[in-house]
């Protein structure tokens, strides 16, 4: 017992190193943080989106044939194109498409199409056809890793939903704040968080030991700001006159705004909308999930145009595939290949991009992949993001136009 | 059992460099289970590893589970069939891990629900959800075919993966893809074209819609069974996996049972389970996959054989894995002796659901990602709060604080506050007192301590330790 005691003397003194990382000091909402930022905004659209029905192909007969129940007749259609025309439920699109700002890449994919959902959507969060990195991140925590000075260690990506923090966003040097409500960040005993915070080395040396800490200290720290940050409302004041669709996408999107007007100087906020797996009586069901999306992503801008942020901000909305061309037996679509990606705001250059799905052409009844979806990303790194692609991507991909 | 010789699996023999210790009891308990009380802890530690793994295997390591418990639990059950709300069948079978007989039982029957995740919100339906729980429950130490050809058949499922859309000439792949990516085999193993023809043998396997709940949840009604429909199935010849027959669903589950991948597979489900972050190494896998092959696939023989070996007590093991949500609260609620006066397990759902885990209702077929997800800014902020309402008042109105006091009595060293702040932290936190490291956080929890009043010193330093990082491993 004596030797302990004097082990434990000799040590206390070890345990008075700083143990408050420095980056815990920093802000989170930096008031004076960079009015130019560039924010990318992504809507993940789960279960696989049936593409088209979302933009369809309305001249080509092999839809009318291939789609008998579940199909949208042409006059229902909003007519964007000489081609195509939107699900009518997706007024909010129309205009912005109408508006000049949103883009839509039609055929968007991979090489050899994964039928998984967890492998397909696995394969679009690492931008790797493997489905995973060597160093386990989702491209958008590459993207935060190597955007980052070595020395910040900050809160620089949210997710604003339930669940755990999808793969796209792990990263190894930046912290995601995770939310489904604002208040899901208030500590009820806020003191004995802070005092606690010298406890937070205990975990030893292990990596999983350092990554808990690291969790620990970075959420006290943005519990904490956030909570001075509502309670100031925020440089951008806190009220437009914009109403969010009260949908659970609706919400998700007024929580970014309000992050946003409030200050956040985090560059990536995700959030997923579900329920794209449509392998039953999918007509309704779609046109609600679309009418979801495409009004919240439309009440999102409007609220950002109105605190004049919206220039700072671009909208990804993406599924992991789409579906078989042919209908099911159950007035719904099986796990298919390519499909639509959307691209919303006002730095946006609006159009249709790739290329309209030839339903003639098919490859064992699936859509052909024409554009990479890395080839999306790659655009969003240069133009929008301002990074070189190659330090967030493997390979080189040609650069659309779209922003 | 056959005697298939394990060098990465070789037995444990306590020595001077892998000391049965507290540490290792206390994991033990939170992997096998949810947690310990001190005396739990205290009396394996004296037995030794061997008698309290067949202790826990045999399911009678809770030696004060409350005489009425099963009579309660039947009650609760029914009610929760009765009011057609999911929240509280999760209430039900929250109050089992939490107090009933046998943890290690619970554990592994959450395993399965995260291997066959099914959500009630497809099913729709209270009982479907219990009786699939209750075949996890029944074959789940079994060997795995006994389980899998129950789990498959059973409504829950069908519901789920759309069975009943699924026939000849018109095939619906929900059920045939996650028996093999999920189910059995796991991805990379199989082909697009396997997924077709698999799907062409389960073709005709229907269940009802629509049922009404018995009024007793014990017995099985007739009616709501899988029943193959003749003219909806195909019977010309499929090539699954490389063999061609005019394969049923019978013959289709016999094949990918037999395959090496399913072994594989299996071995992996159970040392995600057990072990921490890259504990088990990938010839320790295999030699797991191919132990469970001469064994018949035997689950009970896999979970039998990784609690016993030395890798399982290994230090690379001690603290390697971030605490499940279960683990946390279930397993802090056991180690401050709550269970005479328990919170409701109503308001424990909610903490749960809070945490990432809702019961009945996994994120997706693939289940819960787990690991280091379970932590985010959000959870750790509710772990924060969830900690906050126990110390205070045990969660809700009904429960009542930890008695504190009478934890620190039942310390073999309680006079001065170094010594409890010890235990306390080998209780909650499984820390090893002669560690450097862990030295450190005693230290720290030591002086704050002593800065505590004296009436609630206790309580306040049980918080700031399950306020540490430390707490979220195990």
């Amino acid at each position: 017992m004596n030797q302990r005691r004097a082990f434990l003397k000799s040590s206390a003194l070890v345990s008075l190193a700083p143990l408050i990382p420095g980056f815990v000091r920093k802000t989170v909402f930096d008031q004076a943080a960079d009015d130019h930022q560039p924010i990318l905004v992504v809507v993940e659209m789960n279960g696989g989106n049936d593409g088209l029905n979302t933009v369809i192909p309305f001249k080509q007969r092999e839809y009318q044939r291939k789609r008998r129940r579940v199909r949208i007749e042409k006059n229902q259609q909003l007519k964007i194109d000489d081609e195509v025309g939107l699900n009518p439920a997706m007024g909010g699109f129309q205009e912005l498409y109408d508006a000049g700002n949103l883009a839509i890449i039609n055929s968007v994919g991979y090489p050899n199409p994964n039928r998984s959902h967890f492998e397909s959507m696995a394969i679009w969060h690492a931008a790797s056809e493997k489905g995973t990195r060597a160093n386990g991140n989702g491209w958008l925590g590459q993207y935060l890793d190597s955007s980052i000075p070595q020395e910040r260690i900050d809160l620089d990506g949210w997710f604003v939903g339930a669940g755990t923090v999808p793969s796209v966003l792990v990263n190894r040097r930046s912290q995601i704040a995770s939310v489904e409500r604002l208040q899901d960040l208030r500590f009820r005993s806020l003191g004995v968080a802070k005092e606690a915070r010298k406890l937070q080395t205990g975990a030893g040396q292990s990596d999983v030991g350092s990554f808990v800490s690291r969790c620990m200290t970075s959420s006290f720290a943005s519990a904490e700001q956030l909570e001075s940050v509502l309670k100031n409302g925020g440089k951008n004041g806190d009220k437009t006159d914009v109403r969010f669709p009260p949908t659970a996408l609706g919400k998700k999107l007024s929580i970014v705004s309000r992050l946003i007007r409030a200050g956040a100087k985090s560059r990536v906020f995700y959030t997923i909308q579900a329920g794209y797996d449509t392998h039953a009586a999918q007509l309704g069901a779609h046109a609600n999930l679309l009418g979801e999306l495409s009004s919240s992503i439309k009440a999102f801008i409007d609220d950002l145009q109105q605190a004049k942020l919206d220039r700072q901000v671009v909208v990804l909305a993406f599924s992991e595939f789409g579906r078989r061309v042919e209908e099911n037996q159950s007035q719904g679509t099986d796990h298919g290949t390519a499909g639509p990606v959307f691209v919303a705001g006002t730095r946006v250059a609006g159009g249709l991009y790739g290329e309209i799905p030839n339903l003639s052409d098919l490859e064992q009844g699936d859509l052909k992949v024409k554009v990479d979806f890395r080839q999306v990303y790659s655009t969003l790194l240069a133009n929008w993001l301002k990074i070189q692609p190659e330090k967030v991507l493997d390979e080189k991909y040609e650069p659309l136009k779209f922003v | 059992m056959s005697t298939f010789e394990l060098g990465h699996w070789k037995p444990y023999k306590p020595d001077e460099q892998i000391r049965w210790n507290l540490p290792r009891v206390w994991m033990l308990h939170r992997r096998s289970g949810f947690g310990a009380t001190w005396q739990q802890l205290q009396r394996d530690l004296a037995d030794g590893p061997e008698k309290s793994v067949v202790r826990i295997l045999d399911g009678k390591s809770r030696e004060h589970v409350a005489e009425d418990f099963e009579s309660t639990s039947k009650f609760l059950l029914e009610q929760a069939i009765q009011s057609g709300q999911i929240s509280r069948l999760s209430a039900w079978w929250i109050l089992r891990m939490y107090l009933g007989p046998n943890a290690f039982e619970e554990r592994r029957t959450l395993m399965w629900h995260n291997h066959f995740a099914t959500s009630n919100s497809t099913v729709q339906n209270v009982f479907r959800m219990y009786r699939q729980n209750r075949i996890f429950r029944q074959h789940g130490l079994k060997e795995f075919g006994t389980l899998l050809n129950a789990a498959i058949r059973d409504p829950a499922m069908l519901i789920w993966l759309n069975a009943n859309d699924n026939r000849q000439g018109h095939p619906n792949e929900n059920l045939a893809r996650e028996l093999m990516e999920l189910f059995s085999l796991g991805e990379g193993n199989y082909s697009e074209q396997d997924v077709k023809e698999a799907a062409r043998a389960l073709a005709g396997w229907t269940v009802p819609r629509m049922m009404q709940a018995p009024e007793d949840p014990f017995v099985e009604p007739n009616e709501d069974k899988m029943s193959i429909r003749n003219h909806w199935q195909d019977k010309f010849f499929k090539t699954v996996l490389g063999k061609t027959g005019d394969w049923d669903g019978d013959g289709l589950i016999k094949i990918v049972l037999e395959h090496p991948a399913t072994a594989k597979r299996l071995a992996w489900r159970v040392c995600d389970d057990l072990f921490g972050e890259g504990v088990v190494s990938d010839d320790a896998l295999a030699e797991l996959a191919e132990g469970l092959t001469e064994n018949q696939l035997n689950m009970r023989w896999a979970f039998e054989t990784a609690l016993n070996s030395e890798l399982f007590f290994s230090n690379a093991n001690l603290k390697s894995r971030v605490a499940a949500p279960e683990t946390f609260v279930l397993g802090n609620l056991l180690a401050l002796n709550t269970s005479a006066r328990p919170a409701s397990t109503l308001s424990l759902n909610e903490v749960f659901t809070q945490l990432g885990r809702s019961l009945f209702q996994p994120p997706n077929v693939g289940g819960w990602d787990g690991g280091r997800l379970w932590l985010n800014a959000r959870t750790v902020v509710a772990r924060s709060n969830f900690v906050h309402s126990v110390v205070s008042n045990g969660l809700n109105r009904k429960a009542m604080a930890p008695d504190f006091d009478g934890l620190v009595e039942g310390f073999e060293n309680n006079t001065d506050i170094e010594s409890v702040v010890i235990q306390l932290s080998e209780l909650l936190l499984g820390l090893d007192r002669d560690s450097e490291n862990d030295q450190r956080l005693i230290v720290e929890a030591t002086k704050q301590a002593d800065q505590q009043p004296a009436g609630k010193r206790w309580a306040n330093t049980v918080q700031l330790l399950l306020n540490s990082s430390s707490a979220h491993l195990c």
